[in-house]
């Protein structure tokens, strides 16, 4: 007989593996087909050298191209691998994580009966400026300090190959390259979501200097999908705006699951400064909500 | 020496350890998406997902296995990769096929009855009959509906749920997601006039009864005339 409370882990951490695992595979086959089939070179040629400039490229990318988290992020490590720019893929995969028109039509939709435009654009503007700040912070930084320094970020010698045999190839591979980081990350999220009583934070939720913070670690903590996590948060009527908005910006950004992929790519002394430099710009923006609007 | 013929069969897979890998994935893919078995995880709308991405695994597995593609320097799978890709196949396809329990769902407070339907599409899912059978989203839907608060009031409705309970008393309850079984959350409606014996908590039942509209941001009540206990769904959830 199974106790009840790992029978709910169970159940949570399956449900959250067969969510994100035909995901992370879809995305490696369309990161290993956009790599392949489309001419890199030339778009990369086209990459701005202004700082400014890059960055706008990025979010815009990320606006017009978008990809969920857990696909993305290999998009992001193929286009890596292919010479963009770090600062431009990071912030592709950031602005697209976050900016895309699904999770802002499924915010508004979340919101209906609640100040549903007002929030949309309140989480497209914030999580906008959320992402200009954190760019303009990544940009300035070595992305030698950053990146680690990794064997599988090397091209293969596929001249005997077919473009559909290395399309094959890269895909299984970076399938089963990011999978278990992704099986880990996975169950973290699901023992979270079994084991931590709302109900216990919920009051907390009330006090408008602590309620942002809690929302961030909530939402990082929870690892919904940004396509989502609007779903999960409106509802909660006592707590708010600005805490929702913390929510709405933080999680798409950094969570337990992404944490896991981060750990393949980058170094995790970066990877905490960015957990930091994330947590502080949310509590910023959603205080200056809490302030000014609403 | 006369060679063990499963050694070879061995050698054969540990060869193609990444196309084994591969089919495995596509194959309960598959297995789920074509069955109702996916429905105790995820939203329907994932279903096209799922089955593209078995099949995308199934065709690179078996050229794999047929050809490898690669066989180049550390890219054959670690034993990490195999270990966590078995256990996470193994927690896929043993997990009980069940809903959440309900002490997990109270864990995470409030119930959703608000935030996707708009006054539109709750107006015109309100049935004109009497008896007539009612999504328990949809009634929960007149906290905040003025105009779903009219059509229900005294209204003669048949609900389906689970039997349960809180501090309020006796509830009708059913589990709702958004994408997966993790982000289910329970919506309730209150009971009263249950017929004695009343029937375990838990257990699926159908319900007629008339509804009272108790006022804004209050959930309605249904004053149960007939109760039933019915088979668990294919689909346990609601949308």
């Amino acid at each position: 007989m199974i106790s009840p409370d790992i029978k709910d882990f169970w159940i949570s951490w399956a449900a959250l593996l067969l969510e994100g695992t035909p995901f992370l595979f879809l995305g490696s086959m369309l990161a290993a087909g956009v790599t392949l089939f489309l001419p890199i070179e030339k778009m990369l040629t086209r990459v701005p050298t202004s700082r400014p400039l890059r960055l706008a490229y990025g979010v815009i990318a990320g606006i017009i191209l978008p990809l969920c988290e857990c696909a993305s992020i290999l998009v992001v490590r193929r286009l890596m691998k292919r010479g963009l720019p770090f600062d431009v893929a990071f912030i592709y995969f950031l602005s697209g994580a976050m900016l895309n028109p699904i999770t802002l039509f499924t915010t508004h939709t979340a919101f209906l009966n609640r100040h549903p435009l007002e929030m949309t654009l309140m989480r497209f503007g914030f999580g906008l400026l959320l992402i200009i700040g954190l760019g303009i912070w990544i940009s300035f930084q070595d992305s030698s300090q950053i990146l680690k320094p990794n064997p599988h970020l090397h091209e293969h010698d596929h001249h005997a190959s077919s473009k559909f045999s290395m399309w094959q190839n890269d895909s299984l591979h970076d399938f089963f390259l990011m999978l278990p980081y992704y099986v880990v990350g996975s169950a973290a999220a699901a023992f979270f979501n079994t084991v931590v009583p709302w109900k216990i934070i919920a009051p907390f939720m009330e006090n408008p200097w602590l309620s942002p913070l809690l929302a961030i670690l909530l939402a990082q903590g929870m690892s919904l999908c940004s396509t989502i996590d609007a779903f999960v948060i409106a509802p909660f009527f006592t707590i708010p705006i600005h805490a929702k908005i913390a929510f709405l910006i933080s999680g798409p950004l950094f969570d337990f699951k992404l944490l896991a992929m981060y750990l393949l790519l980058f170094r995790g002394r970066w990877i905490f400064k960015f957990w930091v430099a994330v947590v502080l710009g949310s509590l910023l923006l959603s205080w200056i909500q809490w302030r000014l609007f609403l | 020496m006369e060679t063990f013929p499963l050694s070879g069969f061995l050698d054969f897979l540990t060869s193609r350890i990444l196309a084994v890998l591969a089919i495995g994935w596509g194959g309960l893919f598959l297995y789920l998406g074509a069955t109702k078995n996916l429905l105790f995880f995820l939203h329907p709308s994932f279903r096209p997902w799922v089955l593209t991405a078995s099949v995308g695994l199934l065709v690179f597995g078996i050229r794999e296995a047929i050809k490898p593609s690669h066989s180049c320097c550390e890219h054959a799978p670690s034993s990490k990769v195999m270990l966590l890709s078995l256990l996470a196949m193994s927690v896929i396809f043993f997990c009980p096929k069940q809903t959440l329990s309900w002490k997990a769902l109270a864990k995470r407070g409030p119930v959703g009855w608000v935030g996707y339907k708009t006054i539109e599409q709750s107006l015109s899912q309100v049935p004109k009959e009497a008896d007539a059978p009612v999504d328990l989203m949809l009634l929960s839907s007149a906290v905040i509906n003025p105009a779903v608060r009219t059509l229900f009031d005294e209204k003669s409705v048949s609900v389906i749920g689970q039997l349960a309970s809180n501090e309020n008393g006796p509830h009708l309850s059913r589990q709702y997601l958004w994408c997966c079984a993790a982000d289910a959350r329970a919506i309730q409606i209150p009971l009263s006039d249950l017929p004695t014996p009343t029937l375990p908590f838990e257990t699926w039942v159908e319900v007629k009864g008339v509804v009272e509209i108790r006022g804004y941001s209050v959930l309605p009540l249904i004053h149960v005339k007939e109760m039933r206990q019915i088979p668990v769904p294919e689909d346990p959830y609601g949308y």
